[in-house]
């Protein structure tokens, strides 16, 4: 089984000229089992891309082992597929070749990639786009198509950098059902950061909510709402008393950390 | 043929055009006016929509732009007013018989030329008398020497004294005024019928011949303008004989002229200090040309010399009268300057000469485009743009260096016992090399303008070769942009034409010295375009690409390049663009081929209409680049902006 581990994780950013010290993260351990989807929800500044970026292999830990599966995480790879707020695409492609891109960098041969492309590109719902260059879509469309680009590499985890954050309230409410409906699927492991504190409870069969100076995991929570989504609408979830009352609890949490911060500068 | 028929009508042909374009400058406003007021009622001011369109604006400005041409290089007084010209050139001739007596009087100056003679000499004998050199002079010659300087400004004062003027030279100039008040009576009888001459007929017209303007009367009025003009040349030269010399004034002449004679033989007799001897002999030498001016007898009391002011003033101003409507034509036709009779030719000043007219400027094109060079056309034995065989043995020659035969194995051959030469392999590889060998030809472009073209082409093309891996190297490496920033930042503000005389040096001035100069305004353009492409990758893209696994090369090659690909493509369109400009000013400096040396040997020879040629072929050259470019940028790069 690729569980994710994070030991010890710390990351402490100097700043160049005055020397000064941040600590970005301090002692961050978890484990994520393979097929787990972790939500990470936190006030500004309190971490959750750094530890996104440390996963992904982007930047390098001051301190502390990550391994997937049997690995430890030395840098970038295919095995970590990562989704960003505004797409990232190449906008010089159509879709397909967007999509493809992983596949075209591994050289596998064209016909193979072309299947898997137009599977992945129906699973997201963009069938009949592939032809398509990407600058005309939507921001929703866009996201699907880096959803996709993602997949078709077959990562043993995804993660999620606000991939929803740029998105209109509609698109995005059916843009968390594609999600939902894509972790059941295929039983990825995937990590998604959040601002949004429905989404992550929508999007989160584990929630870390972080807090700041350092960086660290304040709470963690084990939720039923993404279970219940693949079955339900998610607006009657949110009905849920349930689902309010973890809500405002987390609401209360983080107002309190963003009030210290204000208190305390 | 059609092309000599429209150059001997070009007068005629004008006339048509100019119509042409005030119908189409008249109808395009209405038309204009009417669209505008339609679009109002649905589009507020500010509206981007309210540009799109209005092509009949375009036909407008352009009509606008020609017709203002036409009026302001006189070519629309040669369409409709060519006997005007042929009048104003018999006015001119009598400006230039009477040229003499006006610069001498108050007519045309400020002051006369009496007053000024004797103001700016008594001036200096003032000056020279406070610098009397003390010690080159024994005493008795010092009082000498001053005794000439005051006789000379006795003598100005003389001549300026109306009670001194002798009879002779009242009687004189009693006849200059009433020979000049003869033409006034002339210019003032009303005119009689007259028919021109065979030969006057026979003259060719406005602009077809080297001088440029017919110079014989062809109506009544020039005519008259031509008699008259006659005559007061003849006065002119008796005007120009008086003298006003006293016999007063004679003796003190004769007087000073001994004096100095005597003292300048004191000068070179003395056998004392050179040096004394040379200051003694220039201070004599200033004061004898002082004299000199004076004993010309050329000033005249102001009182004696306004009769013959007043007299020629009456007869410029009756001139003025005669010419009637001439002088309305003139001043609506021929606007910015004259025209003006010198020696030989009558010729066009102000913007008649420098303006050339549109016709004219379409005819020098069309002899300049005529691809046959032995009959005319072409310049200087090239043609403007045309075709040729291009021997491919040539190209050979050009490609394969010569010196990469000495490496073969083997020797050259040698003479053999018989006295002849006996040839190895290796001779025929190198006649092969030499370009010696016909290999069959190509059809290739040829004539001024493919020159400049491939001299740009050639440039740009090792510009972009060279200038983008080094700009995307330098856009992604630490070390490659900090070691090649401060080479490319210092030469690259220098104005290529500064460079452009160290290159012709080093290099020639042949093409290669030119696309040399080129290709460092490319170059430079080029690294410089592609490094801020390809710094401006966006990170998440190269996140992105990284975790679906592309290596760096893959990046570089797949993320990176494209990335980069519209500001390498705008840095195209702008190096082009310059290099455009700094071929031509190159090409002025040296080389025998090229837009740019048309205009220079045109610059040399003040062929106004070769001049104006050249710069709208640079012109319409560089806004068909340009276009290229835009067109090719939307073709390529369909989601620049909008990633």
């Amino acid at each position: 089984m690729a569980n994710l581990m994070c030991k010890d994780l710390c990351m402490t950013f100097v700043n160049q000229q005055t020397g000064a010290k941040v600590e970005a993260l301090k002692n961050i351990n978890f484990t994520l089992k393979k097929g787990e989807l972790l939500s990470i929800l936190g006030p500004s500044g309190c971490g959750k891309t750094t530890l996104l970026n440390m996963v992904a292999g982007f930047i390098t830990p001051t301190s502390g082992v990550m391994s997937l599966g049997d690995y430890f995480i030395e840098g970038p790879g295919a095995d970590r597929g990562m989704v960003f707020q505004q797409g990232a695409l190449f906008e010089w492609l159509t879709v397909a070749r967007n999509v493809d891109f992983g596949l075209r960098m591994q050289g596998v041969a064209e016909d193979k990639s072309r299947e898997q492309v137009n599977k992945w590109l129906t699973t997201v719902g963009l069938q009949g786009f592939a032809d398509t260059p990407t600058y005309q879509l939507s921001g929703g469309m866009q996201q699907r198509v880096a959803l996709a680009r993602c997949l078709v590499n077959d990562p043993d985890v995804i993660l999620m950098d606000e991939p929803l954050g740029a998105l209109d309230a509609l698109t995005r409410e059916k843009m968390q059902s594609l999600i939902l409906e894509l972790w059941k699927k295929t039983g990825k492991t995937i990590i998604i950061i959040t601002h949004s504190v429905e989404e992550a409870l929508l999007l989160g069969e584990r929630l870390f909510v972080m807090a700041p100076r350092p960086g660290r995991i304040q709470k963690e929570y084990e939720l039923p709402f993404a279970e219940w989504g693949l079955e339900r609408s998610l607006r009657d979830i949110k009905l849920e008393s349930k689902f309010s009352e973890v809500r405002e609890e987390i609401l209360t949490m983080i107002w309190n950390m963003e009030e210290e911060i204000m208190g305390g500068t | 043929m059609v092309l000599e028929w429209l150059s001997e009508n070009r007068a005629i042909v004008a006339a048509i055009i100019i119509l042409l374009l005030a119908s189409s400058f008249l109808v395009s406003i209405i038309y204009g006016v009417q669209q505008t007021r339609l679009r109002e009622k649905d589009q507020v001011f500010g509206d981007p929509e309210r540009t799109v369109g209005g092509w009949f604006w375009s036909i407008c400005g352009v009509s606008v732009l020609l017709l203002i041409w036409f009026y302001f290089s006189w070519g629309a007084a040669r369409a409709f007013f060519p006997q005007a010209a042929n009048e104003l050139c018999q006015v001119g001739k009598l400006h230039e018989a009477i040229s003499p007596v006006t610069a001498s009087l108050a007519i045309q100056s400020r002051y006369s030329k009496s007053k000024t003679l004797l103001v700016r000499n008594s001036k200096q004998l003032r000056e020279l008398k406070a610098r009397l050199p003390v010690d080159a002079f024994l005493e008795n010659d010092k009082v000498r020497v001053l005794k000439v300087i005051n006789n000379t400004q006795k003598l100005i004062n003389m001549m300026a004294n109306p009670d001194f003027v002798g009879q002779k030279t009242i009687r004189e100039i009693e006849k200059v005024k009433s020979r000049f008040a003869a033409i006034t009576n002339e210019l003032k009888t009303p005119l009689q019928s007259w028919s021109p001459s065979q030969k006057a007929l026979q003259q060719p017209s406005w602009g077809i011949s080297e001088p440029e303007i017919p110079m014989l009367p062809i109506s009544a009025k020039g005519a008259l303008f031509d008699l008259v003009s006659s005559e007061a040349k003849s006065i002119s030269n008796d005007f120009l004989g008086i003298r006003n010399l006293s016999p007063i004034a004679k003796d003190l002449i004769s007087e000073t002229k001994a004096m100095i004679a005597n003292l300048k033989k004191l000068s070179s007799a003395s056998d004392r200090d050179p040096r004394i001897v040379k200051t003694r002999a220039d201070y004599m030498k200033a004061v004898d040309r002082i004299f000199k001016r004076i004993d010309d007898g050329k000033i005249f009391p102001a009182s004696v010399m306004t009769d013959i002011q007043g007299s020629v003033r009456t007869m410029l101003q009756q001139l003025e009268k005669s010419k009637g409507a001439l002088s309305i034509v003139e001043i609506l036709f021929f606007p910015g300057g004259d025209i003006i009779k010198s020696r030989t030719q009558c010729t066009e000043q102000g913007p008649g000469r420098w303006l050339p007219k549109p016709t004219d400027v379409v005819a020098t094109f069309l002899t300049l485009a005529n691809p046959d060079v032995e009959n005319g056309g072409g310049y200087k034995g090239t043609t403007l743009l045309w075709w040729k065989w291009l021997p491919i043995s040539d190209v050979v020659s050009l490609l394969v260096p010569d010196g990469l035969v000495d490496l073969l194995p083997g020797d050259y051959g040698t003479l053999n016992k018989q006295g002849n030469f006996q040839p190895n392999y290796k001779d025929w590889v190198l006649l092969f090399a030499q370009g010696d060998v016909y290999l069959g030809a190509l059809p290739m472009l040829d004539g001024h303008i493919w020159d400049s073209l491939f001299r740009v082409l050639v440039a740009m093309f090792f510009g972009v070769l060279l200038g983008v891996p080094l700009g995307i190297y330098m856009g992604v490496s630490r070390f490659c942009k900090s070691f090649f920033d401060p080479l490319i930042e210092l030469y690259r503000p220098v104005p290529p034409l500064a460079w452009a005389p160290l290159i012709l040096t080093i290099f020639g001035i042949q093409d290669d010295g030119k696309i040399f100069l080129l290709f460092m305004v490319a170059f430079a353009i080029m690294v410089i375009s592609a490094r801020t492409g390809a710094s401006g990758t966006q990170l998440s893209k190269i996140r992105a690409s990284h975790s679906l696994g592309a290596s760096d090369r893959q990046i570089l090659r797949y993320v990176i390049l494209p990335n980069a690909l519209p500001e390498i493509m705008t840095g195209i369109r702008i190096s082009i663009g310059v290099c455009w400009g700094t071929l031509v000013a190159a090409e002025m400096l040296a080389g025998t081929t090229g837009v740019g040396f048309i205009e220079n040997v045109a610059r040399t020879v003040s062929d106004y209409e070769l001049i104006w040629v050249t710069i709208l072929i640079m012109g319409s050259l560089g806004l068909i680049f340009d276009l290229m470019m835009r067109w090719v940028i939307a073709r390529l790069i369909p989601w620049r902006g909008k990633g």
